[in-house]
């Protein structure tokens, strides 16, 4: 009875599914509303309006700002919710040492090799991404996850010292306070929210700025994740 | 079709065929390496696409982190699905 | 003639790479234990990936590229084994045997 109304309900949801679909514009067709409208408008002054020469960088920080102000207060609202489920190994008085297995002197060594180079492909990835493929959550999840390699091989209680509580608390937040500034400056030097404001270095340094925001933030959050299960799983 | 359709082609075949054994695994160890089989066919397909911002986020949280996440998440829960 | 040397050369390479990935992938599917499995499939990466690059950079010639592609030999080349190496000292630690013909014990 269940499985039969379940494949009801399956059956209307894909019927209308499939019936918004085939009111579409063909994919890729060069007569659809958006590709003449918007998608042109974008492709012939995204550059120049935008601030960056990657197109794809001028829709997520200029045109579409405000889409990707609301990304970036999810992935920070997700990491508050973790910490606050009472995860987070900091309050519990001293944590019990769990029998860890020494690390291998091979895997050490050839990851502090790595390491810096990259570090240096993550701080690429974040400073170039209004020129070049890649950007500010790019680069970030690229440090997150090197400072979750080090945490895998060094133990996290370095990379704990690494991260001090008292400056967490503000770097976490990084992300939505400087998109909150930035759509201030805007409305204030230019007149609408998320504005760039007009002499070239200034626009190339707010979005160098938002980007580097980004990638804290994400780094910094995907750090957090995993740190909170990580305690939680040794305790 | 032309080598370029057959390529996407076969990684949609790929995507499908990985989408439907995370969904019967019992053994979720197993499943969440599918899931990062997943996402580096994905990665293929839009690298190909021409997307590669989209492209290096899908490698470095689809198969990078999250795979890590479900790990420790597994290490807490069990590994086989009730 | 060089030049089709040169493509017939590099064609040989990835051939010869596409068979290391089939014979590791074959023998992570075929073989007994965890270190029989881990001993064929890191040969995918650690000499299949590089030969295959290694194909690549010959036809792609004095470029940017092979800069790159040479970077990437240089990093598979580092990592794969150490990859390795970590996998089956976890698998030791975690009381993993070495499966022995003499013991004819059931392979996992």
């Amino acid at each position: 009875m269940r499985n039969a109304l379940a494949l009801l309900i399956v059956i209307v949801l894909a019927g209308l599914m499939m019936a918004g679909v085939s009111q579409l514009p063909p994919p890729g067709s060069p007569d659809g509303a958006v590709h003449r409208h918007v998608a042109a408008h974008y492709i012939d002054g995204g550059t120049e309006a935008g601030g960056a020469p990657n197109l794809v960088t001028a829709v997520l920080l200029n045109y579409r700002a405000l889409d990707t102000y609301g990304e970036v207060v999810v992935i920070f609202a997700a990491l508050v919710a973790v910490l606050a489920v009472g995860l987070s190994g900091h309050s519990r008085g001293p944590r019990r040492q769990p029998d860890e297995l020494p690390v291998s002197p091979v895997v050490d060594r050839i990851i502090r090799l790595l390491a810096p180079f990259i570090a240096l492909f993550a701080l690429f990835m974040i400073l170039e991404g209004h020129v070049l493929p890649g950007g500010g959550f790019q680069g970030g999840v690229v440090l997150g996850a090197l400072l979750i390699l080090l945490s895998l091989v060094l133990g996290p209680r370095r990379i704990r010292r690494m991260l001090p509580t008292p400056a967490l608390f503000w770097t976490r937040a990084i992300a939505p306070l400087v998109f909150a500034l930035t759509a201030i400056a805007g409305l204030a030097l230019a007149g609408w929210l998320f504005a760039l404001p007009e002499p070239a270095w200034l626009r190339e340094l707010i979005l160098v700025g938002l980007e580097l925001a980004i990638g804290i933030g994400a780094a910094l959050a995907l750090v957090g994740f995993y740190l909170s299960l990580e305690a939680d799983h040794h305790d | 079709m032309s080598p370029n359709d057959v390529f996407d082609a076969l990684i949609l075949i790929l995507l499908i065929t990985c989408a439907l054994a995370i969904a019967r695994m019992k053994d979720l160890a197993a499943a969440v390496i599918l899931f990062s089989v997943y996402s580096f066919a994905l990665c293929l397909l839009w690298v190909h696409r021409g997307a590669p911002d989209v492209a290096m986020t899908e490698a470095a949280v689809g198969a990078g982190i999250t795979a890590v996440l479900f790990f420790y998440t597994l290490a807490r829960t069990g590994r086989r699905e009730k | 003639m060089s030049e089709l040397l040169l493509t017939t050369f590099a064609a040989v390479l990835i051939a010869a790479g596409c068979l290391f990935f089939l014979a590791g992938t074959i023998g992570l599917l075929r073989l007994p234990d965890f270190y029989c499995r881990l001993h064929a499939t890191t040969k995918c990466d650690a000499v299949g990936a590089v030969l295959i690059l290694l194909g690549v950079a010959l036809i792609a010639g004095a470029d940017t590229q092979t800069v790159r592609i040479v970077a990437l030999i240089a990093l598979i080349a580092i990592s794969s084994p150490t990859a390795g190496h970590a996998l089956a000292r976890a698998g030791w630690h975690a009381g993993h045997r070495p499966w022995t013909r003499e013991e004819n014990d059931e392979p996992e």
